[in-house]
C-alpha cells in the first residue's frame, strides 16, 4: 500500500511571500485527500511539487515509502507513478478518446497493444465513456471529456492520483453528479488521493481527511466531521461556511451581541471578556418571544429579508451593524420583513474564541 | 539532483552556443578586423564614393519608409472594409507580393520601366505626350527605387497592420461614429493612436529591411552608378583580395542602425512575445463595407505581382527583347535552352539542395529555441535572454553585411568550406534562425503548458513527450515555419551572392550573372524558375504543416 510523506517542504516564487511554507503532512494509504483554501493560497503550487512539475526550494517528499524529493533525490515526473485530472481536461486533441486513455499505459511496463485496448476500455467503462473511445476530444462534451481524463488517470492504477479543481469548469449539475462518481470510484477502487479545491461542499463530500491551508501553511487537518465540528480558527471556521460572526461580551452587570443586550440563559462558566461566536446558519432559530423562551442564548434582530430556496427557507437578519444567516426547513415563521424578531441558539452549538488571541476557548 | 539540473541547463547553454556560433561569430570576426589592421579606417575613408552612398542609403530607407508605412496602413485599414464574405481571400491577397523573389519582381519591373524598350513608357511615347526618345520613367533614377522598393515592402507594413487592426475588431471605432465623430476624425482620434505599437513596430522593421537592402540598388542603381553601403559592400566582397578589414569599417553604420532599431522597438513595444499575442480572433462585428474597397487591393495586387510577372512571361517568350510584344513570334526556345544546360540544371539542384538542408536543420534549432524562450521548459533565464538576444541580432543586420561576414569566416581556417554547399547551408541557416523561431513560438504560446504536463504525469519521458504531443501539437507553426524558411532562402539574394562560388552556384546568383552576362529573355527564364521552386517549396511545406499554415504566414 502507498502513502504520502511531506516533511518541511518551502517553495517561494520571485517575491519573498513563500507559497508553501514549511508544510509537514502525511497521507495514508488509500485516502482521499482533500486540500481546501481560499485562492492563492498553495493548493496547486504543492499538488504540483508532489508531481515534480514545479521543484521545491527545500524539503522531502515520498511517494509509496520511495523518496521522490530531498535529500540530493529528485525523481522526474514521468518516473513517479502518477496520475493526474487537471482543470480544464487537457485531453490531447490530436488523439481519440482511447488513445488518450492508453497513453498512461505505453509507460508502465511493456504491455501488447491488444492488453492495452482492453484496459483502456475497461477504464472508460468505470467512467461509463465506452462508446465514446473512437471519437476525438473535442467531439465530446465537457462532463464526457471531465470523465475521460478521470479514466486516463486511473488506467494505470498508479500510487497517487492528482486532482486539480476537476470539477470547477462544470456546470451546477455535472458536478453533484461527478462528486458522486469520483466518491464512489474512490470507495470501489481504493486509490491513494490528493484533491484541490475551493468549494467547501465538495471537500466535505470527498474528503477522507480535509486540509485546510492558509498562506502556504496548514491551518488545520482533520476529518470532515471534526473540521466542522471544532474549528480550531476563525480562519478555518470562515471556510468552512460557518460564516455567523456575532461578537459576544460578557460584562460584570450582563451579556452584549454586536453591542446590543443579549439574554443568555446557560453561560457555559464563560469568563468576563470579549468573544467571536461563529454559528452554523442551521443552528440559529427564530420565532416569536414565546417560542424561543428555550434557548440558551436569545436576542432581538430585525428580519431584513427572507428567501425561499426550495427545500429549506434563509433567513437574513439584521443584527446591530452585521448580518447573520439562519436556515431551517419550517417555512411557517410568521414574520414579515421589516419586523422585529427574536433570535435563539445555544452556546454549546457555537464555535468560541477569545476576541483578541482567536483561540478556541 | 544537482548534476540532473546542471545537465539540463548544459543543454541549453550547448543550443545558446550553437546560436552564437552561427550568428554572433562570424561579426565578431570581421569586426576584429578592424582592430588588427590600423589603415583600414583610412582607406574605407578613401573609398571612392563612400559619402555619397551614405546619403543614398539614408535617402532611400526614408523615401521607403515614406512609401511603404501609409500606403500599407491603408492597405490594411481598407482590406477590413471589404464585403465580409470576400473578406478571408482579401485578408490574403496584399501578401501574395511576399512569394514573389524580389530579383524577378526587379527584374519584371525593368521590362516594363526601363527608359527605351519598357512596355510602359514605349506606351506613354505612343501617346505623343513626351517628345524624347526615351523615358518619360527612369527606373534607374533613386525616385523609382524609392517607389519599388517601398511598393516591395508595403506588405509588411500590411502583414503588422492587419494583425493589429483584426485582433481589436471595429468596435471602438463604431463607438467613436456613434458618438458623432465623422469618418476622418475616428481615423485620427481613434485608429490612429490604437495602431500606435503596429506601426512603431512595422516602421522599424520597413526602415532596417529598406536600410540594408541590396536587391533593388545592385539591379537598379548599378546602371547610373548609385551606391547604397550595401551595394559597396558588395564590391568590396567581390574584389580580391577581399579587403575584409575596410569592409569591417564600412559595417559599423549597418551595424549601429540594427542594434538602434532593435533597442528602440523593444522599448517602445517590449518583448517579442508581446507581439506574436497580437494574432488573435478576428472582430465579428459588421463595419460598413463596400465593393469600392476592393479596388486598392486589386490595384495594389496589380502593380506588385500580374504586372511583373506577366513582363516575366512575355520576355521570357520572345527570341529576343525591344520593347515590343508581338505573339507571333513566342517560343519556347529560351526554356529549352536554360533547361538544357549544365549550369542552370547544377543552380536549380544547389539550390533545392541548399533550402531542403536548411529546413532540415534550422526549424528543429528553432524549435528548440522557441521551447526555451516559451520559459515552462525549465530554461535557464540567462540562456533564453541569450537565445533572444541572438535571434534578433540576425533578424537587425543587412544580409549584406552577414554575408560578407560569412565569406570571410569560412573562408578562413578552420571551415575552409569555400565553393561548397555546406557553406551556402551554414550562412542561411545563421539568416533563418528568427524566421524559424516565431511562428514556432507563437504556436507554443497558444498551446498551453497542461498538454505536456498531463504527459509528464502519463509516464513520458521529456523525449516521449516532445514526440508524442509538443511536436503534433505544434505542427501548424512547423509548417509556418518550414514554408517562410523556404520561401525566404529561395528569395535571398545578398549571401547567395556573396557565398556562392563561381563553381557552385545558386539561382539568385545565376540570375544576377544573367543580368551581367545574358540577354533580356535569359533573365526571365532564370526569375520564373526561381518563382516555379519557391512556390514548390510552398506548397511541400503546407502539406507538411496543413493548409491552415499559409494563412498564418
Ligand atoms: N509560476 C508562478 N510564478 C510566480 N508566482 C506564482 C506562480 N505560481 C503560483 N504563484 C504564487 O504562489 C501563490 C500560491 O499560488 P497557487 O497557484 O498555489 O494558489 P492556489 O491555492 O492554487 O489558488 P487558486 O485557488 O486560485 O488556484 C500565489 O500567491 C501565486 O501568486
Ligand atoms: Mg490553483
Amino acid at each position: 500500500m502507498s502513502g504520502v510523506e511531506i516533511a518541511r517542504l518551502c517553495k517561494t516564487f520571485g517575491g519573498d511571500v513563500p507559497a508553501i511554507d514549511e508544510l509537514s503532512l502525511a497521507i495514508e494509504p488509500g485516502e482521499m485527500l482533500v486540500l481546501l483554501g481560499p485562492s492563492g493560497c498553495g493548493k496547486t503550487t504543492l499538488l504540483r511539487c508532489l508531481s515534480g512539475l514545479e521543484r521545491p526550494d527545500s524539503g522531502e517528499i515520498s511517494i509509496a515509502d520511495q523518496r521522490v524529493f530531498g535529500d540530493r533525490v529528485e525523481v522526474p515526473t514521468h518516473r513517479r507513478d502518477l496520475g493526474m485530472v487537471f482543470q480544464n481536461y487537457a485531453l490531447w486533441p490530436h488523439m481519440s478518446v482511447v488513445e488518450n486513455v492508453e497513453f498512461p499505459l505505453r509507460y508502465r511496463g511493456r504491455l501488447p497493444r491488444e492488453e492495452r485496448r482492453r484496459r483502456a476500455h475497461e477504464a472508460l467503462s468505470l467512467v461509463e465513456c465506452e462508446h465514446l473511445g473512437d471519437r476525438l476530444p473535442s467531439q465530446i462534451s465537457g462532463g464526457q471529456q471531465q470523465r475521460v481524463a478521470l479514466a486516463r488517470a486511473l488506467v494505470g492504477e498508479p500510487s497517487l492520483i492528482l486532482f486539480d479543481e476537476p470539477l470547477s469548469n462544470l456546470d451546477y449539475r455535472l458536478r453533484v453528479q461527478l462528486r458522486q462518481q469520483i466518491r464512489e470510484l474512490h470507495r470501489s477502487l481504493g486509490f491513494t488521493g490528493v484533491y484541490v479545491t475551493h468549494d467547501q461542499t465538495e471537500a466535505m463530500q470527498l474528503g477522507s481527511r480535509v486540509v485546510v491551508l492558509e498562506r502556504g501553511r496548514v491551518a488545520q487537518v482533520g476529518t470532515p466531521e471534526q473540521l466542522f465540528r471544532s474549528p480550531k480558527s476563525p480562519y478555518v471556521a470562515d471556510f468552512l461556511g460557518i460564516d455567523n460572526r456575532v461578537a459576544l461580551e460578557r460584562k460584570r452587570e450582563g451579556w452584549l451581541a454586536n453591542g446590543l443586550p443579549a439574554q443568555v440563559a446557560d453561560g457555559h462558566g464563560l469568563p468576563e471578556g470579549r468573544y467571536d461566536l461563529f454559528l452554523r446558519a442551521s443552528d440559529i432559530s427564530i420565532g416569536t418571544p414565546a417560542a424561543m423562551a428555550g434557548y440558551g442564548v436569545t436576542l432581538a434582530a430585525t428580519l431584513h429579508d427572507k428567501v425561499f430556496a426550495g427545500e429549506v427557507t434563509e433567513w437574513i437578519l439584521q443584527l446591530g451593524d452585521t448580518r447573520i444567516r439562519a436556515v431551517s426547513g419550517h417555512h411557517d415563521v410568521a414574520a414579515l420583513v421589516g419586523e422585529r424578531v427574536v433570535v435563539g441558539f445555544e452556546l454549546k452549538s457555537a464555535v468560541v474564541f477569545r476576541s483578541e488571541a482567536s483561540t478556541p476557548y | 539532483m544537482a548534476s540532473r539540473k546542471n545537465r539540463r541547463g548544459i543543454a541549453w547553454w550547448a543550443l545558446v552556443l550553437l546560436m552564437a556560433v552561427l550568428i554572433l561569430w562570424p561579426l565578431v570576426n570581421l569586426e576584429a578586423k578592424m582592430a588588427t589592421d590600423t589603415g583600414a579606417f583610412r582607406r574605407a575613408l578613401d573609398y571612392p564614393g563612400l559619402g555619397s552612398a551614405l546619403v543614398n542609403t539614408l535617402v532611400l530607407a526614408v523615401g521607403t519608409v515614406v512609401v511603404a508605412v501609409p500606403s500599407g496602413t491603408a492597405l490594411a485599414w481598407v482590406a477590413q472594409r471589404t464585403p465580409p464574405r470576400m473578406r478571408g481571400v482579401v485578408a490574403f491577397l496584399p501578401m501574395v507580393p511576399l512569394m514573389l523573389p524580389p530579383v524577378a519582381k526587379v527584374a519584371g519591373w525593368t521590362y516594363l520601366l526601363s527608359p527605351r524598350t519598357g512596355v510602359i513608357n514605349r506606351l506613354l511615347r505612343e501617346t505623343g505626350l513626351f517628345s524624347a526618345d526615351t523615358g518619360p520613367i527612369d527606373i534607374y533614377s533613386m525616385t523609382w527605387m524609392i517607389a519599388i522598393s517601398g511598393i516591395t515592402l508595403t506588405s509588411f507594413v500590411y502583414l503588422f497592420v492587419s494583425a493589429s487592426l483584426r485582433q481589436r475588431g471595429v468596435e471602438l471605432e463604431l463607438a467613436a461614429s456613434a458618438f458623432g465623430a465623422n469618418g476622418w476624425q475616428t481615423f485620427r482620434r481613434v485608429t490612429l493612436p490604437l495602431l500606435r505599437p503596429a506601426l512603431t513596430y512595422s516602421t522599424g522593421i520597413v526602415f532596417l529591411l529598406a536600410l540594408g537592402q541590396f536587391t533593388t540598388p545592385l539591379l537598379l542603381g548599378g546602371p547610373r552608378n548609385i551606391e547604397v553601403i550595401s551595394t559597396v559592400m558588395y564590391r568590396v566582397a567581390s574584389a580580391p583580395p577581399v579587403d575584409y578589414a575596410m569592409g569591417a569599417v564600412l559595417a559599423v553604420p549597418l551595424l549601429l542602425f540594427g542594434v538602434l532599431v532593435v533597442a528602440g522597438q523593444r522599448w517602445a513595444i517590449g518583448d517579442e512575445r508581446r507581439f506574436v499575442a497580437m494574432s488573435g480572433p478576428g472582430g465579428r462585428v459588421g463595419t460598413r463595407s463596400s465593393w469600392w474597397a476592393l479596388i486598392p487591393v486589386a490595384l495594389y495586387l496589380g502593380v506588385a505581382v500580374v504586372l511583373p510577372l506577366a513582363a516575366l512571361i512575355v520576355v521570357s517568350l520572345v527570341p529576343y527583347w525591344s520593347g515590343r510584344i508581338d505573339v507571333a513570334s513566342f517560343t519556347f526556345a529560351n526554356w529549352d535552352r536554360a533547361l538544357s544546360n549544365p549550369t542552370t540544371q547544377e543552380a536549380i539542384a544547389t539550390t533545392g539542395w541548399a533550402v531542403l538542408f536548411t529546413v532540415v536543420i534550422v526549424v528543429p534549432v528553432g524549435y528548440l529555441c522557441a521551447l526555451a524562450l516559451v520559459g515552462r521548459s525549465g530554461a535557464p533565464r540567462l540562456a533564453r535572454r541569450g537565445v533572444d538576444l541572438l535571434s534578433s541580432v540576425s533578424l537587425s543586420m543587412p544580409a549584406v553585411l552577414l554575408g560578407f561576414a560569412f565569406l570571410l569566416t569560412y573562408t578562413e581556417p578552420p571551415f575552409r568550406l569555400y565553393g561548397t554547399t555546406a557553406m551556402v547551408v551554414v550562412a542561411y541557416v545563421s539568416l533563418m534562425v528568427p524566421h524559424a523561431i516565431r511562428p514556432q513560438l507563437s504556436a507554443m504560446m497558444t498551446v498551453g503548458p497542461e498538454y505536456a504536463e498531463a504527459a509528464r504525469v502519463g509516464g513520458a519521458g521529456p523525449l516521449a513527450t516532445a514526440w508524442r504531443v509538443g511536436l503534433p501539437l505544434t505542427r501548424t507553426g512547423i509548417g509556418v515555419a518550414a514554408s517562410l524558411v523556404v520561401i525566404m532562402v529561395v528569395h535571398e539574394f545578398a549571401v547567395s551572392l556573396m557565398v556562392t562560388s563561381p563553381g557552385r552556384r545558386v539561382m539568385g546568383a545565376l540570375l544576377y550573372d544573367a543580368t551581367n552576362f545574358g540577354t533580356a529573355p535569359q533573365i526571365a527564364v532564370v526569375a520564373l524558375l526561381m518563382v516555379v521552386v519557391s512556390s514548390i517549396g510552398i506548397v511541400a511545406a503546407v502539406l507538411i504543416g496543413g493548409t491552415r499554415s499559409l494563412e498564418r504566414t
